[in-house]
Parts: structure tokens; C-alpha cells; sequence
């Protein structure tokens, strides 16, 4: 089966709108529902593989795939000489439970882009916006006495993205290695509001702005020891950022950003994974840490933080990849899980914990050259009695995947 | 199988894209891991300084006259008819003056008052007694009347028409002036500059076919001519000891300031509720009180330029009302409660002079209001009060 015996005109709607939708909907903040834990540090940590591997529990790591484009092992990226475009976008829905009551929140964004393009025969750009963390919260608390009746509100949103740029290196059919240079940026807003109830009071809203950016780098490996299995390895640099916060207070007091400057140390990370592929079916499972226990500002550890850890594992089955045949013998079908350590603890060392269940589905498009992955996920984080906040959570995960021949390379 | 994909597509970009919910989670704030999550606080500005002086009374435009005495304070009238195209020839037979009077002040028995010419031209937003007094005909052609210590009735007074036949012909119309060697209280009527019920003369004149006829004059000009016994000269700075005064008549307002130095400059003021005690022994106003206003000073900190003292006139003054019988006024109504509360926070973040404020009447010289205001913390804590309800910013998350 020649991949490349493919008629380009046939294939230049599909690609077209996938880019426009990518540049458009790519900038924006990572996006979670709220959740409490992500107001602690610089909020949740973000584990994106790829939209194929979220529906196997998050495995991907040691997953070579052509229509999956792997944002945390670049080297597990394969476009067989085709530029190819992808977009992710999440949705999530969380019902927060604590001792004083529950809310149920609900929030969508795009998160990632990927654009890779075939530089030589063994060479590919690659660039990525990625998301690293992210937060989101909204908290409020009422106070009634014989003065005053007021209600206080904070809205918290931010996290931090990664937009990399570098090159794959692919040697034979046995093993390839990526290195990215990671430009880290983001931006924090914490929005305090007080409202009184009686309009004899003066309603006011203080508004928190920090910026932070640093650099970094990603490497990753991938190793095909035989034709059914596979190694990857990745490795992110801890990056040190700078920090600037200004304030717009109430009274109109503006703080400026350069009289608060902090520095930064996010911590590195490292993670691996395996991959089984027989005929079918496709397993892997994959190890990540994080060491958040590092995590510093102006040189000082923040205290109760751990290191994040997780383990994933997950199953796919595809019963035929031949463009010839029926489409329904060629959606893909996904199942996983995973359990991770979130680098949050409380007064007794206790870590927060999340456990997930994942389901997905692939759908490919233009013959083989384009493809649509849709994974589910439901899970649970944190505990009450514990930890304050409980966290029951489902999301869907979707990515658009589309190839084209720009920059053909012949091989 | 290109339709449903692309549909698919739309359907989950609008759905990542339009669907965002936020409501907020039940929580204490305590669990923020903040030093602070800026609570309200509760402060009472102290008064470090209490002072009153007397400023010109202006009368021209005040909606009452005033005639009598009381308090130390002398007031005449005068009052002027140039509109008298209504009559169109010299002989008038009768003429005769009504005033509609709605208040009095004092408690005393009637006074006798005389009717004079003015034989000096005058204006009615600038004229005063000293520009006057020696500006009317001593000798009066007109009976004199008395001024009855009543609350409502109609004053009437006979003018002399040889004066109004005068005025017809074209000779110097001044107007005439309400005058009285003794008097035991002060009586109030109604003036020009109100829209019902103000002065008339009603004249009684024959027509050039020989028919009897009247009409109905209003004044064009009226105002009060105010003297002073026992006074301080106006724009001198009198320390306060016990009492200060607001007063309609006398011209007295006081003057406050306050120590906002323990509110940090980054505080949100949310709430600044300013308070005046009266003693009520000494408080005497008008059935509907007397309406103060309170000005931001900013300039002559030290208070000795009181004749060029500046007060902010970029931002709307609070306002409030002091009523005999209530012997606290709070300023604590929208909006006149949020003017305070945002001319306090334009001190204590530093857009504004700390330079004190005025409390001042807004009808000085429509009557014999007074105040007496307690100045003195031994009076049972009694005194101007600034109650601030602010909040310090959060500590940020970074």
C-alpha cells in the first residue's frame, strides 16, 4: 500500500479548514473546568499526549502513529513526508463537592496545535503549542452582620503553554529522536470581588495580572526494538521564568508590574512508556514524573508540594488500516485509564489523588490522510473528608488531524 | 463520509468553544493559602480639629425675607415695583403692599416698623445694610404698621400713592425700604424668588376714561439687609471649645479635620459614614431642618486664608439634613452616603488634599436656622463622627 498515491486536489478542502480553525482557536488559555486544587502553586499540571492516547488512558508515549501527532514525545511523531496539521480541543465538566456544598461547572477551549512539516528525508520541523498548566476557580464566601452583608468572590484563571520549535531526527526504521527548544509563557488574573448587599455600600473588584515566561527544552527517543514492540523516553527541562504581577485596586491604585517580580523554577520532567502492536491490537502504558517537590519561588520551595506522578495504560483496536476497505472496519476503538499523584498534599503528607477511566474512537478521513480522534474520560480527584474538595469529572477530548503534500519530499 | 465528519467538526468546535460555566465553589477562604484575603475592617477616623468662621450672607435670591431681630441679628427689607406698565396714567388713589408671612422667630410681642423711600439705586444680588443705611428718607409719609409674632399670616402696609404716581411718571424708582427702631423677634416671609405667595402690591387707580380700576403688582427686587451685633468679623478662624455653630443668619459654618492616617494608601474605602451630634437646647430650625453639605478642602491646610480658601467644586458634596428633635445627623442615604464615602477615599489614596472639610448650610439667608454642633469627645462621645468601612487588597496568588 503506497501511502503517498494520493490525488491532492481530493485532500485540499479538508486541510484548508483545519488550519484556519487551528490558528483561530488556538490561542487561548489551557482550558479546565474549575476545580479548587488548580488555585494552589501554578495550578493543575497538564498531561497531553495526544487526543488517540487520552482515550487509552493517557498511554502514548512509546505510540509511533502517523495520525496522532505526540505533543510529549516528539519523537514518536511519524508524517511519512506529509505536512500535517493538528488541533485539540477539550471540554470538561466537573461536579465539585466540599463540606459546605457542591457546584457543577462546565468548560471548553482548544488546548494544543501541532504543525509538522518534512524538512529532509530523515529531518522534520516540528512545532507545538502545548499547554503545561492550568488553572481555573471560582470561590465565594458571605459575611452578614449588623454593619454589613457582603458577598466576596474570587475568579481565578491562567496557566502557563509551552510553544516549541525543533527538529526530529529518524534513523532507519528502528529509532528517532526529537530535541525542541520551548519558549514557556502564560498569564494568571485573579479577580476579587466584593459586593454588598445594600447599595449604601461601594461595590469593588481588585484585578491581578501576572505574565510569566522562561525557556526550556524537550527531548524525546523512541525505539522499536522488533516490529511489535516499542520504547519511548522524554525528558522536559525545569525552566526558570520570571514573573511580574500589576494590580488594579478598587480605589484606582495601580500597581505596576515591574516593582513585583518573582522568579520562577518550574520543575523538569521525565517520563516512559511501552507499546505492544499486534495486528489489531495495540497496548501501552506509560510512567510520568514531575517534580514539583522543586517547585520555587525566588529561590524558596513552596511547602506541601510533591512530585506529580502518573501511570497510564490503555488498549486500542483497529481492525484494518487499508484505505480499501469498509470505513467501519477502520474506526479505531480505545479504552484506558490512569491514576496519578497531583503534587498537592495537605497538613499530613497526604497526596491529592486522581483515578480515571477513558474511552475513544478514531475516525479517519480523506482516505488516510486525515482523521478525527474523540476520547472520554470520566474520573474522580481529591476527597472530602481529606482534602476539602472532591472532584467527579467528565471530559471529552477531540483533535483534528489532516495531511497535505506541502514542502513534498520524495522518498 | 465527508459530510458527517465535517459536521462533527462543527459540532465540537462550538461545543469546546461556546461552552463555559462558571459558578462558584462553596468555600471558606481560609483554604486559599493566602496571608490575606482582604477582610473588612472597621475603622473610626479621629477628629484632630475643630474650628468655625462666618463668611457673607448672601440674601438676594434666599426665598424669605426677613424683618426684626433676633440672636443678635438685625434684619430690614427692601423691596422694589419697577413693572408697572398695568396703570396707564398717574392716579393711583390706593396703594397697598402684602406680604405673606411663614414664619417667626423668637417668642416676643408685635413690633411697630416704618415704610421710607430709598433714594439710592441698589442691586439685589449685592446690596447690604451698610449700603443702605444711609440711603433712605428718614421721614415717612406712610402710617406705620405692626408685625405680629405669628407663623402664618398676611402682612398688609399702606404705601403713600404720591410715591407710585411717581414711579408712573418716570421719577428715580428705588424701591422702598421696611424699617424699625426696636424688635423682639425676627418675622419671615415669603419672597419674590419662590414660584407662589410672593409680595403684591394692589393698586387702586382711575383710567384715563374715568373708570375705577385695580391691579396686581409683583416686586421685581426684594431682598434682606442683614446687621450683625456682637459678632466676630467674617473670614476670622474661631477656635472651638464646646460648640460650633451653623448658622443661617449669622453665616457661620465649621470647620473638620480627621486622621485617615491608619488607613494604608491601598485600602478600598467601601464606606464612610460621617456623622454630626447637636445639641438640641441650642438647635433651632425650620419644620424641615436645615440642609448641610460637606466640602473637601483643597487649599490653605493650615486653615489661615479663610477668605481664599478653596473647596473642591469638581465632585458632587454629600449632603444631609439637620432636624430639631434628632440629635444625631448621619449622612448614610443614596447617593449622598457614596459622595462621602468616595470623597474620603480620594483623600486616603492621595487624589485628593488632606486638608479638612467644611460643613456648611445650603440656605444661608433664608432664615434663623442654627445648629450647635458638639465638638468635645466629654460630651458623652459626642461629636462629628467618621465611621470607615474599608478592605485591603488580597494578598496576590504570586
Amino acid at each position: 500500500m503506497n501511502f503517498f498515491s494520493i490525488d491532492r486536489m481530493k485532500h485540499r478542502i479538508p486541510f484548508g479548514p483545519a488550519l484556519l480553525a487551528g490558528l483561530l482557536l488556538v490561542m487561548v488559555h489551557p482550558a479546565h473546568a474549575d476545580s479548587y486544587y488548580s488555585s494552589i502553586g501554578l495550578g493543575m499540571p497538564r498531561y497531553f499526549v495526544s487526543t488517540k492516547a487520552h482515550g487509552m488512558g493517557g498511554a502514548g508515549l512509546g505510540v509511533v502513529d502517523r495520525m496522532s501527532l505526540n505533543a510529549l514525545n516528539p519523537a514518536a511523531i511519524q508524517i511519512y513526508g506529509l505536512t500535517t496539521l493538528g488541533v485539540n480541543l477539550e471540554y470538561e465538566y466537573v461536579d465539585n463537592k466540599s463540606q459546605m456544598g457542591g457546584v457543577k461547572t462546565r468548560n471548553g477551549n482548544a488546548i494544543a496545535m501541532q504543525f509538522v512539516v518534512p524538512v529532509q528525508k530523515h529531518v522534520t520541523l516540528i512545532s507545538m503549542l502545548r499547554p503545561l498548566v492550568s488553572s481555573r476557580y471560582t470561590l465565594s464566601f458571605a459575611e452578614e452582620n449588623s454593619d454589613y452583608a457582603y458577598t466576596r468572590t474570587l475568579k481565578g484563571n491562567g496557566g502557563i503553554n509551552s510553544a516549541s520549535l525543533g527538529l526530529q531526527y529518524l534513523r532507519g526504521e528502528r529509532w528517532a529522536a526529537a530535541a525542541l527548544i520551548d519558549f514557556n509563557f502564560g498569564s494568571y488574573s485573579e479577580e476579587w470581588k466584593m459586593d454588598f448587599s445594600a447599595a449604601e455600600f461601594r461595590d469593588a473588584t481588585d484585578l491581578f495580572s501576572s505574565y510569566v515566561w522562561g525557556l526550556g527544552f524537550d527531548l524525546g527517543a523512541i525505539y522499536r526494538i522488533n516490529k511489535v514492540l516499542s520504547l519511548g523516553a522524554v525528558y522536559r527541562s525545569g525552566s526558570d521564568m520570571h514573573l511580574e504581577t500589576s494590580a488594579t485596586l478598587g480605589n484606582g491604585f495601580k500597581i505596576a508590574a515591574d516593582s513585583n517580580k518573582i522568579d520562577v523554577k518550574y520543575p523538569a520532567s521525565f517520563g516512559v512508556g511501552a507499546s505492544i502492536n499486534l495486528k489489531k491490537w495495540l497496548f501501552a502504558a506509560d510512567f510520568y514524573n514531575q517534580s514539583w517537590r522543586h517547585y520555587a519561588l525566588n529561590g524558596q520551595k513552596q511547602p506541601g508540594f510533591k512530585s506529580f506522578q502518573r501511570f497510564s495504560a490503555g488498549v486500542e483496536f483497529l481492525e484494518s488500516r487499508n484505505p480499501l476497505e469498509r470505513y467501519r472496519r477502520r474506526i479505531a476503538l480505545r479504552m484506558g485509564g490512569y491514576y496519578a499523584r497531583l503534587p498537592f498534599s495537605n497538613d499530613a503528607g497526604q497526596q491529592v489523588h486522581e483515578t480515571f477511566a477513558s474511552f475513544g474512537i478514531g475516525l479517519p478521513f480523506s482516505v488516510t490522510v486525515g482523521q478525527v480522534d474523540l476520547a472520554f474520560e470520566i474520573g474522580r480527584r481529591g476527597d472530602v473528608a481529606k482534602f476539602m474538595y472532591k472532584d467527579t469529572i467528565f471530559r471529552l477530548n477531540g483533535s483534528v488531524v489532516g495531511s497535505e503534500r506541502w514542502f513534498q519530499r520524495r522518498y | 463520509m465527508k459530510k458527517p465528519i465535517y459536521a462533527l467538526l462543527l459540532l465540537s468546535a462550538l461545543l469546546f468553544v461556546t461552552c463555559t460555566h462558571e459558578r462558584s465553589l462553596p468555600s471558606g477562604f481560609d483554604s486559599l493559602h493566602r496571608d490575606s484575603t482582604g477582610e473588612i475592617q472597621v475603622a473610626y477616623a479621629p477628629l484632630i480639629q475643630m474650628a468655625q468662621y462666618r463668611a457673607p450672607v448672601s440674601t438676594g435670591l434666599a426665598s424669605t425675607l426677613l424683618l426684626g431681630q433676633h440672636n443678635g441679628v438685625s434684619s430690614r427689607i427692601a423691596i422694589r415695583f419697577k413693572t408697572l406698565t398695568g396703570i396707564d396714567t398717574a392716579s393711583v388713589y390706593s396703594a397697598t403692599l402684602n406680604f405673606n408671612q411663614s414664619a417667626k422667630w423668637g417668642i416676643a410681642s408685635e413690633f411697630s416698623a416704618t415704610v421710607h423711600r430709598i433714594n439710592t439705586d441698589w442691586a439685589e444680588k449685592s446690596v447690604t445694610w451698610d449700603s443702605l443705611k444711609n440711603a433712605y428718607e428718614p421721614a415717612t409719609a406712610a402710617a406705620p404698621f405692626n408685625v405680629q409674632p405669628l407663623d402664618s399670616t398676611t402682612l398688609r402696609l399702606q404705601v403713600p400713592a404720591e410715591w407710585v404716581n411717581e414711579w408712573i411718571e418716570g421719577g428715580a424708582n428705588y424701591g422702598i425700604l421696611l424699617d424699625f427702631a426696636q424688635a423682639s423677634f425676627m418675622a419671615q416671609f415669603i419672597s419674590v424668588d419662590v414660584t407662589t405667595s410672593w409680595p403684591t402690591l394692589d393698586l387702586g387707580f382711575t383710567t384715563k376714561s374715568g373708570v375705577l380700576d385695580t391691579v396686581t403688582i409683583p416686586p421685581t427686587q426684594d431682598v434682606s439687609l442683614l446687621s450683625y451685633e456682637n459678632y466676630n468679623p467674617e473670614y476670622t478662624l474661631e477656635p472651638v471649645t464646646g460648640r460650633a455653630w451653623i448658622d443661617n443668619a449669622a453665616g457661620y459654618r465649621t470647620l473638620l479635620r480627621f486622621d485617615f492616617s491608619a488607613i494604608p494608601r491601598h485600602a478600598t474605602i467601601h464606606q464612610a459614614l460621617f456623622s454630626l451630634d447637636s445639641d438640641q437646647s441650642s438647635t433651632f430650625t425650620s419644620a424641615d431642618g436645615m440642609e448641610v453639605n460637606v466640602h473637601s478642602i483643597v487649599s490653605d491646610s493650615a486653615w489661615q486664608n479663610l477668605k481664599e480658601m478653596k473647596l473642591d467644586d469638581t465632585y458632587i458634596r454629600p449632603t444631609g439634613t439637620i432636624t430639631q428633635g434628632a440629635e444625631r445627623m448621619t449622612i448614610s442615604t443614596t447617593p449622598q452616603i457614596t459622595y462621602m464615602t468616595a470623597a474620603v477615599q480620594r483623600i486616603t489614596v492621595g487624589n485628593a488634599p488632606d486638608y479638612g472639610f467644611v460643613v456648611q448650610s445650603t440656605q444661608y439667608g433664608r432664615d434663623m436656622s442654627t445648629v450647635s454642633l458638639y465638638a468635645e469627645a466629654q460630651e458623652g462621645g459626642k461629636k462629628p463622627g467618621l465611621k470607615i468601612i474599608y478592605a485591603l487588597p488580597a494578598s496576590p496568588r504570586f
